[in-house]
């Protein structure tokens, strides 16, 4: 399965040899391989690149055909918190005995994971760790099993060693939902089994009937496979047709009938009928067509919804965003480190730099700068004070705080955007409910045919009215008509998914196909969600690469997203000491003796500063209250964000942006890229209230977005899709995921919907017409049942080859906006 | 045709042997993963995969 994209993108010089960026000019990371030096983006992608390399892996990079994702360098701030999880009590929720020699394993959640190299990677990493007994990556739900002696090799080591390679990792606990899902899931592999082994069998028996003239055959051996047909038919409709029944007698319920209910009918009433006719020995018998129509239709489900199963989200949905631990300050000040799902309202809970706020709350003690990007979009921190209001799953940045908690666990602020997201979801004005109210007609109307048609014949000739009625029911089963829709969506998933997009529901095909708009969430999405160096102004007789390499140095003593900006430009010879961090304003320390301030101009240079060039964001540096030189900080843009949104608007699309951050950066942004709606400051209400209005106006809406303050929108929206870095939560709620941090996916994704529409719309003429050529056969007795489900199942057949079609869709696609789309920059 | 009356209950013996064995590759979480081991076979064991394990050259992603 080797991706269409991959080979050139993992050989162009221009790309990072690890993660496919593209490679600023003057970069000094590289990596040496097989006598060739190759290019490497950040110093994220160094230190990954090179663990790997000299943990004698790099074969890597031959096996894999997908790239992997940037590695995070906000991730790093993680590694203090992973010792907690080496805390005997809160290992006791997720970490069980394993064997008797006091071996111990665990399940983790993996991020990070795009192709089956990536399991490969991560075993052979820990399986040579001194210490692990056994690691096993599941690739469908992006899961690690992995086994340890405890007396060796401890958690959060485990923890740092993935992350050395890429992937960070956490203690996988199952919601109740999870585990419901997988139980069924199960289940249906079992009924799925139940039924191929019986229909296998139960056509074995049959045949020899079929294929001997009347007489041939004893009456005995003629009983006999009867007999046996039914024991075998029996489990089938009791346990594999189980779901169709359970829908059926649903759907009677709520007065909506679906396809089961002429599905239920046809399995029930044939079975019956088939019984009857074995115990008194009249009539004829249709085993195989009950087995044989069971396990077509179980087989279809399942593919489907194993198609759907294979997201990237890992299973619990919060537990990203809310750290796993906090620590719990005593009356008499003492530190408790406990999980953070048992704090209650009222503990007072120590927040460290660089963790994660567990709980809401107000603050006690400290003053620090927050990341609350998560929930609001604004991607530069906020400074709070003592009785300022704190948000779970917000980030520290700066120094200790002490908050108090106000609401814990499920009544904290991002567990309610979660409810607000499920309310979004009740009222998603779906496609989907159209083609049931469509089913339901179509049923109706056949269950009225068949009854006309029993009735007919009940004049014409009682002994046959059973099995004219089973030959309707059958020959026109929905069969093909049900297929229709499944197959092609099944096919472009799979196409989609070979082009770095996974579809998640669905209808999402079908709606991309027919959307009008398409909304952008900014930071994340458009942008990749990290600081860099945009701009340097010398305001004295000083080179540029001083002056950065200056400012470099203070800010090497700082968390701040900021600080990452110039991180490239740290040199080794240029120290800065007694750095003081001013939450809010910047940074102050000393080098080589001398004073300097880098932050705020008021700060900085608090007695006369010059004006701010211009109205992006300007940090000024100063020696002794002297302004040196103004630095540009800004969120670089996608690469591909300019490409995509044109791609978008020749396509006919209006592109709009719509983001939690300030008006001044939504702006420009806008203007940069050609967007001429967009709406700034807008909180997750705002930007569903926004939503809710295009499609009051008759609009279809594609959402991407990637942080939890758009999941209430990408919820609501008509199809939504999630960035590859999106949290957990935002990709649970999308209906599709990109896998890659490419924006020029959403085109193709759109274009390969429409030849998916297509498709569909092929296929269900096609069998509309079959059925309605069939029914009168069928219904004036021409059609005996066995030659019915030859019909119905030839009917099928042409169906699914040519949803199969979309599968071979191979390079560019042949829609006149294909050539833009392929032409990525370099 | 006698035959049939061995082979008939012994194909029956066999169908719940399936049977058996399908169950209880389901239970051992044998369905769970259908992706992986259909990639692992492509990646060699040998070559220079397999050099000493990494000791304290951790570089800085994590401090």
């Amino acid at each position: 399965m080797t991706s269409v994209g991959a080979d050139t993108l993992l050989h162009d010089t221009e790309s990072c040899y690890h993660c496919g960026s593209r490679v600023p000019d003057g970069t000094p990371w590289t990596i040496d391989l097989d006598d060739t030096s190759h290019p490497l983006c950040c110093p994220g992608c160094h230190a990954v690149a090179h663990a790997i390399v000299d943990g004698g892996l790099a074969s890597y990079y031959r096996y894999r055909t997908e790239l992997p994702e940037r590695p995070g360098e906000r991730r790093t701030a993680q590694a203090e918190t992973w010792a907690v999880f080496d805390d005997p009590g809160l290992q006791q929720a997720f970490v069980h005995p394993e064997g008797d020699e006091g071996h111990v394993s665990t399940t983790l959640a993996v991020d990070g994971i795009t192709c089956a190299a990536c399991a490969w990677l991560i075993e052979h990493r820990l399986n040579a760790l001194d210490g692990i007994v056994s690691s096993a990556v599941n690739l469908t739900h992006h899961r690690l099993r992995v086994a340890w002696d405890p007396s060796r090799i401890e958690l959060s080591r485990i923890l740092a060693e993935m992350a050395s390679i890429g992937y960070t990792a956490q203690p996988y606990e199952p919601d109740q939902a999870q585990t419901r899902l997988q139980h069924e899931e199960r289940m249906n592999v079992r009924r799925l089994i139940v039924a191929a082994v019986a229909m296998m069998q139960v056509m074995m028996f049959s045949i020899p009937i079929y294929v001997t003239e009347p007489g041939q055959l004893s009456p005995d051996f003629h009983a006999l496979f009867h007999w046996l047909s039914f024991a075998l038919a029996t489990p089938v409709v009791l346990f594999s047709a189980q779901p169709f029944f359970r829908n059926a007698i649903r759907d009677l319920r709520s007065r909506v009938l679906g396809m089961d209910v002429p599905v239920s009918i046809a399995v029930g009433g044939a079975y019956l009928a088939s019984g009857y006719a074995v115990i008194f020995d009249v009539g004829d018998v249709y085993f195989d067509s009950v087995t044989m129509f069971t396990f077509f239709l179980l087989f279809g489900r399942y593919i489907e919804v194993r198609a759907r199963r294979r997201s990237g989200h890992t299973g619990n949905a919060l537990s990203s965003v809310l750290p796993m631990s906090a620590i719990r300050l005593t009356d008499t000040g003492e530190e408790r480190i406990l999980p953070a799902s048992q704090l209650k309202v009222g503990d007072r809970v120590l927040i460290k730099p660089g963790h994660g706020v567990p709980a809401d709350g107000v603050i006690e003690d400290g003053e620090s700068s927050l990341d609350e990007s998560m929930l609001t979009g604004e991607y530069l921190p906020v400074t709070r004070r003592v009785g300022d209001n704190v948000t779970g799953g917000s980030q520290n940045v700066e120094s200790p705080l002490v908050i108090r908690v106000t609401h814990a666990g499920k009544d904290a602020r991002v567990a309610r955007i979660v409810d607000l997201t499920d309310r979004a979801f009740a009222s998603r004005p779906k496609i989907a409910q159209m083609a049931t109210r469509m089913a339901h007609l179509f049923v109706l109307r056949l269950l009225f045919v068949t009854l006309g048609v029993a009735a007919v014949w009940w004049f014409i000739d009682p002994t046959r009215v059973l099995w004219v009625t089973l030959s309707v029911l059958v020959v026109t089963c929905p069969c093909a008509l049900a297929l229709a829709t499944p197959t092609a969506l099944t096919a472009g998933h799979g196409q989609l998914h070979r082009r770095g997009v996974l579809i998640t529901r669905a209808h999402a095909i079908e709606t991309l196909s027919q959307a009008t708009r398409v909304i952008f969430d900014k930071t994340g999405t458009l942008t990749a969600g990290q600081m860099q160096l945009a701009d340097t102004r010398a305001l004295v007789p000083l080179d540029d690469d001083r002056l950065r390499s200056l400012a470099a140095a203070l800010e090497a003593h700082s968390e701040h997203p900021i600080a990452r900006a110039f991180r490239p430009f740290r040199q080794a010879t240029v120290r800065a000491s007694d750095v003081v961090n001013r939450p809010g304003s910047g940074l102050e320390g000393y080098i080589d003796g001398r004073l300097y301030r880098l932050g705020k101009p008021d700060f900085a240079a608090p007695d006369h500063h010059p004006a701010m060039p211009d109205d992006r964001q300007w940090l000024l540096l100063a020696e002794a209250g002297e302004p040196l030189a103004w630095f540009a900080v800004q969120d670089h843009l996608r690469e591909d964000a300019a490409a995509s949104v044109d791609a978008l608007k020749a396509m006919g699309f209006d592109v709009e942006l719509l983001s939690g951050d300030t008006a001044g950066a939504v702006g420009e942004l806008a203007s940069r890229l050609g967007i001429d709606t967009w709406h700034a400051a807008a909180s997750p209400e705002d930007k569903l209230a926004r939503l809710k209005a295009l499609q009051a106006d008759g609009e279809t809406v594609v959402m991407v977005g990637d942080g939890i303050n758009d999941v209430p929108v990408l919820g609501g929206a008509d199809v939504s899709i999630a960035m590859n870095g999106a949290t957990d939560l935002a990709r649970t709620s999308a209906d599709a995921v990109l896998l890659s941090p490419r924006l020029l996916r959403i085109v193709e994704a759109i274009e390969i919907s429409r030849v998916t529409r297509r498709v569909i719309r092929q296929n269900l003429i096609w069998s509309v017409c079959y059925n309605f050529s069939a029914l009168p056969l069928a219904a004036i007795g021409v059609v005996p049942p066995w030659v019915a489900a030859l019909g119905m199942s030839a009917s099928s057949l042409v169906v699914v080859s040519n949803a199969l079609r979309i599968g071979r869709l191979r390079g560019p696609l042949a829609t006149g906006t294909a050539p833009r789309v392929q032409a990525e920059p370099a | 045709m006698s035959i049939l009356y061995l082979l008939i209950p012994l194909t029956l013996i066999l169908l719940s042997l399936a049977i058996w064995a399908f169950f209880w590759a389901v239970k051992n979480d044998q369905f769970e993963d259908l992706e992986g081991p259909a990639h692992r076979i492509l990646f060699d064991e040998d070559e220079n995969d397999l050099t000493p394990p990494p000791t304290s050259n951790d570089h800085d992603s994590h401090r």
